[in-house]
């Protein structure tokens, strides 16, 4: 359980293909190293145990481009075949999700290269092909909102779920959701937490204490505690101590109330539209998933100080 | 117009229901409603419904927060021990009176602090003095001797309640007797 992110994987406009901007420029099959000019900065799900998509993705040493290690090493632009050597395995969002659409595995050569552009060179000869692939959704970032979870209880519903689908949502946001820490707490007193009348700015000494639990919190990082239920019953509350920007989720909570209680954190609100996050109809009646944040909502996002920009 | 299972479930789907709201809006003509909640198998809108069923709080109502108590799901009789606090005396006793013997640390928690004050029945204060006394590793002691305090002592004389403690104090003590079970951190590969 639990996954990380890693930023920095650009586009190249020579060759087309994804590669990692973290080292230095790689070896292009255009031709000399690869280039991030114009390119956007792709969020890749890392190390992943269980989210959702297709794993074994894999970053080569030799040229800093993915390829897919499902497969026999395809051919390398830095010589020989793709190497796994010293990768991790990056999950890729396949055939559905947020973020930008029409990457594709390239037979030949096993990389992904971007399919919405005349085809470039292919490390194998001639150019990319897209034949046989799926259609691949890869998120380009702005900023970046560091998630800790702190489980009392584990929720119905499990956390892998409820973060890759606020991943999906907040990437409509250019926002890279990162699942920094997930730690246990044996904290019985606390697993009904009194959460009051629920409104900002105002807790109980039980969310008080409860919220005093930041083991590995930096100060824009949000805390999210689970735990297994709130007195009153609600699906999760998002009132917080002042500085200590967070959210209760109760076990009984549905796919989206993880995301739609870091919404208010972020500072939006209630809507009447089921279609949306923010829906105040109650998340489980979302009609359309993945739910919608319209630019407004962006925008209150973007401006909070716990999204740093990236 | 008679209230209808929809409004009823619509009023208690959203994250954080209007309660207040809701049991103006409906009252006694959702109580049916809400029992049928309370005995579904959704355990999230089962302790919603027993919440809202305190804050209507006539006799049919009661009824269904009993049913809340007795649930399998202890979420479910936490949420009834919160309704119970909501109900006038006599009936909160009746319910509490089962929840504060609870074998759930967290509904024998809310259960003690839904007594209401003054009115607890001698049977319900012997109870909570018997927890009072008792001792274990991760208990509600404290709690327990903060409502004997709150409620005050028994009829007879001799059961005189001990020195009460604050309530934040009670969590606090709790919380600090309950270690930190396990860690794990993320490194990026």
């Amino acid at each position: 359980m639990a996954w990380g992110t890693q930023r920095n994987w650009r586009w190249c406009s020579k060759c087309s293909g994804l590669w990692f901007g973290g080292n230095g420029v790689g070896k292009c099959p255009a031709g000399g190293g690869h280039t991030k000019v114009g390119s956007g900065n792709y969020s890749l799900v890392h190390q992943a145990t269980s989210a959702p998509g297709q794993s074994n993705w894999r970053w080569c040493s030799k040229c800093q481009g993915l390829w897919f290690g499902g497969n026999p090493a395809g051919k390398c632009p830095g010589g020989g075949v793709h190497t796994k050597v010293g990768s991790g395995t990056y999950t890729l969002a396949h055939q559905s999700g947020a973020g930008q659409s029409n990457w594709r595995w390239c037979s030949k050569c096993q990389g992904l290269a971007f399919g919405g552009n005349a085809a470039r060179p292919c490390p194998a000869g001639g150019v990319h092909t897209k034949v046989g692939s799926g259609d691949y959704r890869l998120p380009i970032v702005t900023t970046r909102l560091r998630v800790h979870v702190k489980i009392l209880t584990n929720p119905n519903v499990s956390l892998d779920t409820m973060l890759h689908n606020m991943r999906e949502v907040y990437a409509t946001a250019n926002i890279d959701v990162e699942w920094a820490t997930t730690e246990s707490l044996n904290l019985p007193a606390l697993n009904d937490v009194d959460v009051g009348t629920c409104n900002m700015g105002v807790v109980t000494p039980e969310q008080a204490l409860l919220f005093g639990n930041r083991n590995f919190v930096g100060a824009n990082d949000v805390v999210v505690y689970m735990v297994r239920s709130t007195v009153p019953p609600f699906n999760g509350c998002a009132a917080h101590p002042a500085g200590r920007p967070g959210a209760v989720v109760a076990q009984g909570a549905s796919q989206w109330t993880f995301a739609h209680e870091l919404g208010h954190v972020l500072g939006i609100h209630h809507v009447n539209n089921n279609n949306r996050l923010m829906t105040g109809n109650g998340t489980a009646n979302i009609t359309n998933p993945p739910p919608d944040l319209v630019a407004s909502e962006v925008a209150t996002m973007i401006a909070s100080a716990l999204t740093v920009n990236v | 117009m008679a209230v209808t299972f929809e409004q009823v479930k619509a009023a208690l789907d959203p994250e954080e229901p209007a309660y207040n709201k809701a049991a103006a809006a409906l009252g006694v003509e959702a109580l049916p409603h809400l029992a049928r909640l309370v005995a579904g198998d959704q355990m999230m809108l089962a302790s919603k419904a027993a919440y809202l069923a305190g804050l209507i709080g006539t006799s049919a109502a009661v009824d269904v927060v009993q049913r809340a108590a007795r649930s399998t799901h202890a979420s479910v009789r936490v949420a009834a021990a919160a309704a119970a606090g909501k109900l006038s005396s006599a009936d909160a006793g009746d319910v509490l009176i089962n929840l504060i013997d609870d074998g759930d640390l967290g509904v024998q928690k809310v259960a003690l602090r839904a007594i209401p004050a003054g009115a607890a029945s001698d049977a319900l204060r012997a109870r909570v003095q018997s927890l009072s006394a008792a001792k274990g590793k991760v208990s509600n002691q404290d709690l327990a001797i903060e409502t004997m305090a709150r409620i005050g002592g028994l009829s007879d004389t001799t059961n005189a309640a001990p020195s009460p403690k604050s309530p934040k104090k009670a969590v606090k003590k709790a919380v600090k007797k309950a270690a930190m079970k396990t860690v794990r951190r993320r490194k990026p590969g």
